[in-house]
Formats: structure tokens, C-alpha cells, sequence
């Protein structure tokens, strides 16, 4: 006690020179520490994806505390599936988390990049600049190489389907499905133009797009229906049909089972004869709910999934099957609104109320069977909404989920075009670029933020060298090689990865959206300048 | 040979002792903010030791929030973390100032015991300390009130002083404009609940935008209207499934399956006719509490009225607010219930997700500040300082008084205070020199968190108040003594707040001579 009562007095002593400041270097120990370990954890994590940027990237496999494999290149998938424990390490998987939702592509670039300008962080710290200085030069680096990036930028048309392509192509090109982009690309492009209205629309919602996924077949199979797709099949144990022309589609969210009310309730039988009657009323009960059905000309019957109670039971089938209605149980209550968009029928939840025209026609319901799975293809909609459905196949369900990944991404980089309708050109050229410029600002400026700005421009040029790095090229050669032709005016130059060599990704057709690399640029300097700021882990309740 | 006066396991600590663990922990809690202090302030993480994933991990600068999560176990490190507590509630900010000025006073206050001066004696010293410090705050304070141009620039300045110490500091002009529009809409209430705040991760913070009227996060109905011009609005709380009978174990008897049917029937019936007696109060919009079922939802949308479920207590709770209407249940007697009304009701999208938005709602006073980012972490730090900076405006529209910050307030507080110290006599004048050196130790902590020579400054600083120029402060972005006033403007309320609260947890502190420390209840399971 008594030393404690000693040493305190004296730090807080009055501001005599030497004495305070020392105190101050003093208590300046911990924060240190804590930031270095911050970067150190976030730095193993934008180490451990590093070799997944790019097309040439590897996958990872990840087993996830159930036991279930998870094969990826997907950044953000790669991530989430991690158990990062480290608090730092977090905020990178969140980060990359934040540019699926914002750009859905650029997961893995984003994390990177994170990394690299850590590096440059600590570098600067351990020059003695304040964090919170770097913090801000950081931020104001990150402005000017979004302006750069908008100034490199090509505007385009979305009537401009080849550009639309291409973007896709170069987004598919680093995944699992690479050797399909030409199957995909055209998929994905034409599914985004089906339901947005290029004049008009500035954003996807792409809930509106559908995806079902089937094993058996290739992903060569893979294929855009127009219509509805279900991945539900038509119930034919009782025999009733599976194919229907000129359909007419009815949603019902009652059941076509016994009654059952939310009273508790019990039957009382008393004697033999009783029960048959019950039997009996039970047949005429359900007897009469699909005549109603077939009166309203229902041929075509979705019904909506219950926990209640069954959809259906055997007796009903079979009296729907009698009257050649086609039956498809177990559509989940999120699917309806999806449901009723495609087909442009109206969810029916009495009997009573199932109309004519509360039900949707179709030219074509037909369960079909091909590679060994079987799904419910409504075809020729009258009044269909703007909505797509894809089917994927392929060989095992590793593949179908990373295909679906995969899709989903180049989904998002047509939104993205959708929302900012300009490209960059991809290859690592856009990130030679900013650090060209970005140093030349440097050269303009005076104090910290000269330096930050050229810490910044030598760390956004990670993204080149581990593109050169994954392809197997020497990194040093070919960053160099590209800092010297984008300083002679090539603006578009960067690293051609199938061929192993430098040139005009203009022509080589790798472009990207804007939005992903302004996105990614942001984000990351975001999230850095938050983990610079962090002095302290405390442990809470 | 000491009897034993309290149970097994209590403790007791006496005298100097009891003094020294309080001032010892009181400073510990103080040290452990103090580096979040000012715009060149640090972040702390907090890392939960019971909840997992996201939830269990904060990125901070808001001393409330450190002081509220970690745990503690010394007595008067709990009167500190309750003060800021109690700063947060009243003004909203301030809550770290308020900590570590508290621990500054109790350092000076540890000298003095040293000096063996009786802790009432310090007490005396401090009162009267307070006292002219107070004095001398009111006498700096000023008010733009009256010209309406200067007002709006005190009340952004205010906003920027405090977001600038925040992880918002980059956007800090954007953001002072947002609450500063958010709080005039307010009209003088201080009723923060019309103000809502939504986190959206995706986007960058820039993106985050203020919305006239209220957004509630869920969907429309299947089929129904998708906007609604000049919503006539019902906000209830009722079962849209089937009116139970509420008696445990009640149950019906049947004989056959026909019974059954009927019944069904009658329930749906009942509902058909709940249904009509919502649609019969003429509405077009109808938010429930509770889930809407296919049934219900159906008729609705039969009825063309846009029907949204699920809304959360907090939702149906603001939405009444915000749209003048009030919670219904029951719907028998139509007179008794209040619609809500609103322009228009239309659905937008944020992000990835659909959202239902109530604009031009009849208490105008409602708005909701969309906030966007990158990480959870990120937005949840936002909302604390969005919401740390509106409940400092709002109380500023309130009292509207002004001092300015920097460093500027304390060192003219602690000059004032030197100054009235050489009038008294006896040893209460030490106490009130020790008093001012506290103060003086706020602008300490600003420039030692920049990172720049505080000695040096601070020095600076109390030059130039000596030399008459009361507005000077620093800026901690050059490292220089700069005239702040119309730059660097805090909340008077705030300010004194601060110095009130942390000198009476002070006092509170020092009058203690003995800890008693409770044995823990014995737990039987382990």
C-alpha cells in the first residue's frame, strides 16, 4: 500500500518537464501492444485467404464444427465459416461480410487489402506517428484513390449486353466453375435483364431471382428457365397427374386434411356404428373442399406448408387425383410471395374464397425428370411478373453449393453495374494506376499525410503482386514492368493470368464493376482506421 | 485479541486504508478511460467473456458504455462508473469527462491527505472550489438563441465537438448537419423516441442519411397494397390467428367429424367478422404486434388495406407515437380507438432488405437516421455517438447556453478558482489550488492523447488566460493555443454536469473511512 502511495503522487505530480513526460511514455507501453497484436491478428487473416485472390487463387476446405465440408475460393464464405476468435481478426471477417452485401464480389480483395494497409500501418507507427494520424491520412488517400478510380472509370449502357458479359465472365473466372463462364455468364446477365427495367431501375432485388439447385448432370446443364421452377414435386401416389396443359395454378394456405381447430378437441365415440359415420364425414368433409377446387377450374394446386397439421392426406389425394388436379405440398410461406410474383396467382386461405380469379394460368405445369432428379417447371405464364429461375446441376453438392456461390457473386456484379453503371478494367491495373497517382499527390503534400498517402499507394499495390504471386509469376518483375508502362500512358495494362504475361485487359475483356473496387477501397480503410484507433481490450461481462 | 463482530468471510477495512482503496480505484477506473478522452481519443475493445459471436464484442469510445460492461469490484470504482451512468441519462455525453475529472481531483485530493490536512478540511476547499468554478462557467456561458443563423452554427459546432471525439469524427460535418436537423424537428422536446435510428451494415458510413418519418424494418403483406397515400392508421396489438378461450385446459367434446368442420367454421368466422370491424374503422394501414395469419391476411388484402405484421413492441410503441394514434386490442367499441395518420405509407429498399416507411406522420416531429457501414462493430459505435450527439443537442435546445471547449472551459475554471484560493485563508486554500490543478489536468490528458508535449501546451494555455484572452483552447489537430470560440463549442449543460457530478462523487469518496465488505451468499448448487 504504502508504495503505491508513493509512485502515485509523484506521476501526477505538477507538470514538471521530464517527470510527466515520462509517465506518459510509460502508460504509452500497453496501447502499443494491444495494437501490434490487432494488426498481428488481422494480418494472419489476410494472410491465411491471400492465395484464393484471383483466377489462379486455390480453394479452401474447411470443416465446420458439424462436422460438414465446406470447399471455397469465396472470401467472405471462407471467412464466416473460420472460427476467428481474436476481436481484430473479427472485424476483418465482418468486414468481408459487409462488401458481399455491398458488392457481393471483391470479398477476398477486400481482406487483403485490409492486411496490406496494416502493414503499412505498423510501419508508420513504429516511425512514431500517431495512430489516429494515419488513421486520417489514410482516409483522405482513400478518397483521392476512389476519385482516381472514377476518373479511369468507363461508363456503360445496360442495353450494352456484350460489356454486361464480360464483367460477368471476369467475376466466374476466379471461381470453381471458371472452365462453365461461358455457359453462366450469358445466364446470370440475361436473368438480371428479365427482371430489371435498365431505363429506370437503379437497384436488383435479387430475391427475385430463383435458384434451385439439383444434383446429377454438369454444371454445362445448368440453365435459365423462363417461367417458375419448384423444387417441390408433384405428388403421384395416388396416381394423379404430373404433366398439365393450359394450367390453371391455385396457392392455397389451408389444408386438405381433416378438421382441426385451434380449440383443443376431442372426439368422443361411443359406439362401432359411430365411427363409421365419422369415417364417412370425414370422406364427404374432404370430398367437398376439392369439388370446390375443381368448380373454381383449379387443374394445378400448390399447398403451402403447414406445422399444424398435414397438407394432404391420402384421402384427398386421391380424390384430386379422380378429378386430374395435380398436387405440389410443402411450399415453405416465404416461397408465396415469390410464388405469386412468377405466376401471377393470389394466395387463397379459405375455401370459401378460391375463385377464379384469384388463380394463375400457365400454358405448361410438368414434372420432369432428367439426370436423375426431378423438379416442377411451370412454363408460358400469362401475366408473369418480373422474376428468373435458375436451375443448377452438378456432380456433387460441393460443387452445386460453390456453384451457386459463384453465381450469386456475378449476380451481384451485374447489380452493381445496375447501380453505378461504369467498369473498371480488372488485372491489377486500376490498383497500379491509384498508387501511380496517388504518389504523385504525395509529392504535392507536406507533413504526415505525404507519408500516409505514400504508405497507402505502396500498400494498394498488394492486390497486383498477389495476383502475379498466385499465377506463379514473379511479382517483383511483373509489378515493376507494370509500374513503367502505366508511367508511359497504358492505362489499361495489367497481368494477363491465363497467359502468364502483361497486357490490355481492354482487350482481353477482364473488367470489373466500379462498385466493387470503390467498395472495397472504402470499406477496408474503414475498418483499418478502427483497428488503429483501438488502444485497449477490455474483458466485459 | 480482536472480537469478532461480523459474520465469517466479511471484511473490514479502516481509516487510511479505507481512504487509499477508494482513492486508488477511483484514480484505477479514471486511468483506464481517460485515453478515450478528446478527438485524438482512443477506441477500446471489449471482449465478453459469456456471449458469443458478434454480440459479444464492442468497439467503443463511449466511457458509459467501457464503464457499464467491465466488471468491477472495488466500492468506489462503482460510485464513478455510477456518475457517468448518471451523466449519460442526463445530458448523454460527457459520461468519460466526468470520470476522469472525478479521479483528477481525487489524485490531488491522495497529495493532500499526505500532507496530513483532515479530508474535511479538503472537502471545505473543494466546496468552495466548486462554488467559484460554477461561477465562473455561468459568468463564460453565452446565447445565441435569439439570432437564428449564430444558433444553428452553435448547435452544429456542439454536434461536431462531440462527434469528433467519436469514430464518426471523418463525416463529422454530414453528421452534425443530420442531428442538428434531427433535433430542430424536435421542437424543444427532448423526447428522443421520436428519432429512430436504423443500423444497416453494407455501404459506407457516408451513405447514412436522415429520413423524414418513421421506418418500421418488416414486410407488407402477400397481395396487399404496396403504398398508400394518406394512410389512415390503425397500430394494434391483438391475435390475428383465433380468439382462445384463455381457461387452461379447455377443451370440446365432439361426437364426429362434422362437429369439427362447423366449428373450424366458426372459428374462421370469428375472425372474418374481427377482421370486418378493423376494416369497417376505415383504415387503409394496419400494423399488429403480433403475427397476421394466411386468413387474416388474405381478407385484408381483399379489402385492399395494407397489413404488416410482427411489429415488435418497440415498433407498435413508436409508430403510435410518431403517427398520433394508440395501441388498440380490442375493437368492439370503434369511438374508443385512435387512428394514426400519415401522407403516405410505401415500401423502400435499404440495402438488401425491404422496408415499410411512414412519411409525413401527423407528429411531424418524427424522423429516423438511416446509418450504414462496414462492420456491425462500426454501427453500433455510430449509433452511440449519433446518440450521444442528439441527446447533447436536444438538451442544448433546452437550455441554451454555450461555453466553449478545447481545454478552454477548465483552464478558465481552475484560473478563476487559483485566483479566489488566494483569498481564503488557512489550509481550505490549498485544497483549492489542488482543485484547480484537476481542472487543469483535463487539457492535460487532451494534448498527452494526441500525442503531443502537454507540459508545453498546457503552459501555453495558462498564459494565455493570465494574459486575458479567456477564449483560447487548444487545438489538438495543429498542437497550438488557438482562439476557440465559434470552433470548439460545448453544451453549458454538459459542462457543468461534469464538474458538479464529479466533484460530489469526489467529496463522496473522501468522506469514507470505512469499508464493510459483505461475506457473498453462500451458493449451494456450486
Amino acid at each position: 500500500m504504502a508504495s503505491v502511495a508513493t509512485v502515485a503522487p509523484s506521476k501526477a505530480s505538477v507538470p514538471a518537464a521530464s517527470n510527466s513526460q515520462n509517465a506518459t511514455y510509460n502508460q504509452k507501453d500497453k496501447p502499443t501492444q494491444v495494437r501490434l497484436s490487432n494488426i498481428t491478428a488481422a494480418k494472419a487473416v489476410a494472410d491465411a485467404i491471400r492465395t484464393s485472390l484471383g483466377p489462379r487463387g486455390m480453394d479452401k476446405m474447411i470443416e465446420t464444427g458439424k462436422k460438414e465440408v465446406v470447399i471455397s475460393n469465396d472470401g467472405a464464405t471462407i471467412l464466416k465459416h473460420m472460427s476467428v476468435l481474436h476481436p481484430a481478426a473479427r472485424m476483418l471477417v465482418d468486414l468481408s461480410a459487409a462488401q458481399d452485401v455491398e458488392a457481393g464480389d471483391g470479398t477476398t480483395s477486400v481482406v487483403v487489402l485490409a492486411g496490406s494497409l496494416l502493414v503499412a500501418a505498423e510501419k508508420l507507427l513504429k516511425k512514431g506517428i500517431h495512430p489516429t494520424q494515419v488513421a486520417e491520412g489514410f482516409q483522405h488517400a482513400a478518397v483521392e484513390a476512389v476519385k482516381i478510380l472514377e476518373d479511369i472509370s468507363i461508363p456503360i449502357n445496360l442495353d450494352d449486353r456484350e460489356f454486361l458479359l464480360k464483367s460477368a465472365t471476369t467475376s466466374l473466372s476466379s471461381k470453381v466453375v471458371s472452365q462453365y463462364s461461358s455457359v453462366l455468364a450469358p445466364i446470370v446477365v440475361d436473368s438480371v435483364l428479365r427482371i430489371v427495367n435498365p431505363a429506370v431501375d437503379t437497384n436488383v432485388d435479387l430475391n427475385d431471382i430463383r435458384v434451385v439447385k439439383k444434383i446429377g448432370g454438369t454444371i454445362d446443364d445448368t440453365e435459365l428457365v423462363p417461367g417458375l421452377v419448384l423444387n417441390q414435386t408433384a405428388i403421384t401416389s395416388a396416381g394423379g397427374p404430373s404433366r398439365i396443359e393450359k394450367a390453371k395454378i391455385g396457392l392455397i394456405q389451408f389444408q386438405l386434411s381433416p378438421p382441426k381447430p385451434d380449440m383443443d378437441n376431442q372426439i368422443v365415440v361411443n359406439d362401432y356404428r359411430q365411427m363409421d359415420r365419422i369415417l364417412k364425414e370425414e370422406r364427404a368433409y374432404l370430398l367437398n373442399l376439392v369439388k370446390k377446387i375443381k368448380k373454381a377450374g383449379c387443374n394445378v394446386l400448390l399447398i403451402q406448408k403447414s406445422i399444424l397439421r398435414d397438407a394432404v392426406n391420402s384421402l384427398s389425394l386421391h380424390f384430386l387425383a379422380k378429378l386430374k388436379i395435380m398436387a405440389i405440398k410443402e411450399i415453405e410461406r416465404d416461397e408465396i410471395e415469390f410464388i405469386c410474383k412468377a405466376t401471377g396467382c393470389k394466395p387463397i386461405a379459405d375455401v370459401d374464397s378460391f375463385t377464379e380469379d384469384k388463380l394463375g394460368t400457365a400454358d405448361l405445369v410438368e414434372e420432369t425428370d432428367s439426370n436423375g432428379s426431378r423438379i416442377v417447371q411451370i412454363s408460358g405464364i400469362k401475366n408473369a411478373g418480373k422474376t428468373a429461375s435458375i436451375i443448377m446441376r452438378g456432380a456433387n453438392q460441393y460443387v452445386l453449393d460453390e456453384a451457386e456461390r459463384s453465381i450469386h457473386d456475378a449476380l451481384c456484379v451485374i447489380r452493381c453495374l445496375v447501380k453505378k453503371r461504369a467498369l473498371v478494367v480488372g488485372g491489377g491495373a486500376p490498383e497500379i494506376e491509384i498508387s501511380q497517382r496517388l504518389s504523385e499527390v504525395a509529392k504535392t503534400q507536406v507533413g504526415f499525410q505525404a507519408i500516409c498517402f505514400q504508405s497507402f499507394a505502396e500498400a494498394i499495390e498488394v492486390i497486383p503482386t498477389t495476383l502475379a504471386e498466385n499465377t506463379g509469376l514473379s511479382p517483383i518483375s511483373i509489378v515493376t514492368e507494370l509500374r513503367n508502362r502505366h508511367a508511359n500512358g497504358e492505362k489499361s495494362v495489367g497481368i494477363n493470368v491465363r497467359k502468364g504475361i502483361i497486357s490490355d485487359m481492354l482487350k482481353e475483356n477482364v473488367i470489373q464493376p466500379l462498385l466493387v473496387s470503390t467498395s472495397a477501397i472504402e470499406l477496408s480503410t474503414e475498418t483499418v482506421r478502427m483497428l488503429l484507433k483501438i488502444d485497449d481490450i477490455l474483458a466485459s461481462r | 485479541m480482536s472480537t469478532q463482530l461480523f459474520n465469517e468471510g466479511a471484511t473490514q477495512e479502516r481509516a487510511e486504508n479505507a481512504r487509499l482503496s477508494n482513492i486508488i480505484g477511483a484514480i484505477a477506473v479514471g486511468d483506464l478511460v481517460k485515453s478515450t478522452l478528446g478527438p485524438k481519443g482512443m477506441d477500446k475493445i471489449l471482449q465478453s467473456s459469456t456471449a458469443r459471436g458478434d454480440d459479444g464484442l464492442i468497439v467503443t469510445n463511449d466511457g458509459a458504455t467501457i464503464l457499464k460492461s467491465i466488471p468491477l469490484d472495488n466500492a468506489a470504482a462503482k460510485v464513478l462508473v455510477n456518475i457517468s451512468k448518471v451523466q449519460d441519462d442526463e445530458v448523454g455525453d460527457g459520461t468519460t469527462s466526468v470520470c476522469v475529472l472525478a479521479a483528477e481531483i481525487l489524485r490531488q485530493a491522495e497529495q493532500l491527505l499526505d500532507q496530513r490536512i483532515h479530508p474535511q478540511t479538503i472537502i471545505d476547499g473543494f466546496r468552495l472550489a466548486t462554488v467559484s468554478a460554477r461561477e465562473a462557467l455561468e459568468k463564460a456561458a453565452v446565447s445565441h438563441k435569439d439570432d437564428e443563423n449564430q444558433w444553428r452554427e452553435d448547435l452544429l459546432s456542439i454536434a461536431r465537438t462531440t462527434l469528433s471525439s467519436k469514430v464518426l469524427a471523418s463525416d463529422k460535418d454530414k453528421f452534425a448537419e443530420v442531428c442538428v436537423n434531427a433535433v430542430l424537428r424536435l421542437k424543444g422536446s427532448t423526447n428522443l423516441d421520436r428519432i429512430q435510428i436504423i443500423k444497416k451494415t453494407g455501404g459506407k458510413v457516408s451513405d447514412s442519411y436522415l429520413s423524414d418519418g418513421f421506418i418500421l424494418n418488416k414486410k407488407i403483406g402477400v397481395n396487399q397494397p404496396r403504398s398508400v397515400k394518406g394512410a389512415r392508421i390503425l397500430v394494434a396489438n391483438t391475435p390475428m390467428d383465433t380468439d382462445k378461450v384463455k381457461v387452461f385446459g379447455a377443451k370440446i367434446k365432439v361426437s364426429d367429424t362434422a362437429q369439427l368442420a362447423e366449428l373450424e367454421r366458426a372459428e374462421r368466422e370469428k375472425m372474418r367478422t374481427k377482421v370486418q370491424k378493423i376494416a369497417a374503422l376505415g383504415i387503409n394501414v394496419f400494423v399488429n404486434r403480433q403475427l397476421i395469419y394466411n386468413w387474416p391476411e388474405q381478407l385484408f388484402a381483399d379489402a385492399g388495406i395494407m397489413a404488416i405484421e410482427h411489429a415488435d413492441f418497440d415498433g407498435v410503441e413508436r409508430l403510435a407515437l410518431v403517427t398520433g394514434g394508440e395501441i388498440a386490442s380490442s375493437f368492439d367499441s370503434p369511438e374508443l380507438i385512435k387512428l394514426g395518420a400519415c401522407d403516405g405509407v410505401e415500401e423502400i429498399i435499404i440495402g438488401e432488405d425491404r422496408m415499410v416507411k411512414f412519411s409525413g406522420a401527423s407528429a411531424g416531429e418524427a424522423c429516423t437516421i438511416v446509418l450504414r457501414g462496414g462492420t456491425n462493430q462500426m454501427l453500433d459505435e455510430a449509433e452511440r455517438s449519433i446518440h450521444d450527439a442528439i441527446a447533447v443537442l436536444s438538451q442544448t435546445v433546452a437550455e441554451p447556453r454555450i461555453v466553449y471547449g478545447g481545454g478552454c472551459s477548465e483552464m478558465l475554471m481552475s484560473k478563476v478558482v487559483d485566483e479566489a484560493a488566494k483569498l481564503v485563508a488557512g489550509k481550505k486554500s490549498i485544497a483549492m489550488e489542488a482543485f484547480a490543478r484537476a481542472l487543469r489536468q483535463m487539457p492535460t490528458i487532451l494534448a498527452d492523447n494526441a500525442g503531443l508535449d502537454s507540459a508545453d501546451l498546457v503552459a501555453k494555455l495558462r498564459a494565455a488566460h493570465y494574459e486575458g484572452r479567456s477564449t483560447s483552447g487548444l487545438d489538438l489537430f495543429q498542437g497550438t493555443v488557438v482562439d476557440v470560440s465559434g470552433k470548439v463549442t460545448e453544451s453549458f449543460k454538459l459542462k457543468r454536469q461534469v464538474l458538479l457530478s464529479a466533484s460530489e462523487a469526489a467529496e463522496m469518496i473522501l468522506r469514507v473511512d470505512d469499508i464493510i465488505r459483505c461475506a457473498p451468499r453462500q451458493r449451494s448448487n456450486h
